[in-house]
């Protein structure tokens, strides 16, 4: 909590040095680890930011001046992640993980935490990002063979582009593949992944965690 | 809340020789006071669903409820009752009478009527313009007003009689997008004071993607159903 309230006093000043190096500190420092730093601090201050009154004509800027430090301080702290991957003695599995947003959804700050999971847990993981066409990544499936596609969806509109890139890939993937649906849209919707033909809903990092640990028994 | 419309295993068959179904068994409530908007493809069933619920059109089979009442078993006339109180319409194409002003559109219902619009029904259209922006040109024929400003004066139309329901087909498709904006605007601020529930039926992502609930619907049927 000391931590968390120490880094949302820079990221509401919009001090972005003070709140990457205070992250990147945390880690560098050991005080905390990569699930604690992206579920702990990062993700709250995005989940919790509200607009004051005051502030109704800029809510957007400030949350996408948020979300540009937020995205610095993850992609600097890949080497953390293979670190502490290594640290853990975590061995590679010789399985890839694609993780997307499909077409339409720009939210992907949350899929990019859930990519580094995978690689934590010795996945490789491909991220590739916000606003994918579906013909884009189905034409990847059959090279790479993930074992899982994850399709992170913020936007609940975009839940319906969803369903036409999983109808997709379902069409093209000739071997088992697993699709998991995640991210903020699915909050209300619990039960729509089964009529989407997802496989899977994770709702949250710690649902992430369990499931790799079960695949690996 | 309560539902405001409820749809128990609507079927609608048209034709009687050769027969097409274009809604099987759709099961559908919406709550009042909510905004919702419909999406599918051209010829999924949505605007028929729209006509049935609007009282515009009568299921084959199957119940409809409007503010709690049946309407399919209606007759016409019980009909028009619910529809001039309970609902406003807005179409795509604003079917305003262009040699008409903004305000005397608006109150079409009742200058076919009785010829005159009582003092306070006047003053009351005159708020609605104001509440669609358009008090600056109330007194404008409708052919001299740009296309967002003839579709907020259809607006301010379907709310004269305050209705609980708004069904909208389609309101920005004839619309740039600068234009669509400033209408949902209008109808979540109409939402929002009066409680009026809409039920808009859209191609427009800006649209769906800001309502309270999407239905969608596929080959008559509803194939999603999500809540924000």
């Amino acid at each position: 909590m000391e931590f968390y309230n120490k880094f949302m006093e820079y990221l509401e000043a919009e001090d972005k040095e003070k709140a990457v190096f205070y992250a990147l500190n945390l880690l560098e420092e050991n005080k905390v680890d990569i699930l604690t730093l992206y579920t702990k601090i990062l993700a709250p201050s995005l989940n919790n930011m509200f607009c004051k009154s005051t502030e109704k004509g800029v809510c957007i800027w400030k949350e996408h001046v948020r979300s540009s430090i937020i995205r610095t301080i993850i992609e600097c702290a890949y080497p953390h992640v293979i670190k502490q991957r290594d640290k853990n003695g975590v061995e590679r599995r010789n399985e890839s993980v694609v993780v997307v947003c499909p077409q339409d959804e720009y939210h992907e700050i949350g899929a990019r935490m859930v990519a580094d999971f995978y690689t934590l847990h010795g996945f490789d993981t491909v991220f590739v990002g916000a606003n994918t066409p579906k013909e884009d990544f189905v034409s990847a499936i059959n090279i790479i063979k993930p074992k899982y596609v994850v399709i992170s969806v913020t936007n609940y509109y975009n839940i319906v582009n969803a369903e036409r890139a999983i109808k997709r890939i379902r069409e093209i993937a000739n071997y088992d593949l697993k699709i998991i649906v995640g991210g903020y849209a699915f909050r209300a919707n619990k039960e729509i992944y089964k009529n989407i033909g997802a496989d899977y809903l994770m709702d949250s990092f710690e649902e992430i965690e369990a499931f790799i640990k079960e695949g690996q028994k | 809340m309560g539902n405001v419309i409820e749809l128990k295993n609507i079927n609608k068959i048209y034709g009687t020789i050769i027969k097409n179904q274009v809604l099987y068994d759709v099961n559908l409530s919406f709550k009042e006071g909510t905004f919702n908007s419909i999406i599918g493809a051209s010829g999924s069933g949505k605007s028929t669903i729209l006509n049935i619920m609007g009282t515009l059109d009568k299921p084959t089979s199957g119940e409809v409820y409007i503010d709690g009442k049946r309407t399919d078993l209606m007759t016409k006339n019980e009909l028009a009752e619910v529809r001039n109180k309970k609902i406003g319409f807005i179409f795509q194409f604003h079917y305003l009478l262009p040699e008409f002003t903004a305000l005397e559109n608006v109150l079409i219902p009742y200058l076919i009527k009785d010829g005159k619009a009582p003092k306070e029904v006047v003053k009351r259209a005159e708020e609605l313009l104001d509440l669609v922006g358009l008090s600056k040109v109330k007194n404008n024929r409708a052919n001299n007003m740009s296309g967002g400003q003839q579709q907020r004066t259809a607006i301010a139309r379907a709310l004269i009689n305050n209705p609980k329901i708004i069904l909208a087909d389609e309101p920005t498709g004839n619309l740039d997008s600068e234009s669509t904006d400033a209408i949902y605007d209008i109808m979540r601020d109409i939402n929002e004071k009066l409680g009026t529930t809409f039920i808009v039926i859209t191609h427009d992502r800006r649209i769906a993607e800001r309502a309270d609930r999407i239905v969608e619907i596929n080959d008559g049927k509803v194939h999603m159903d999500i809540v924000r």
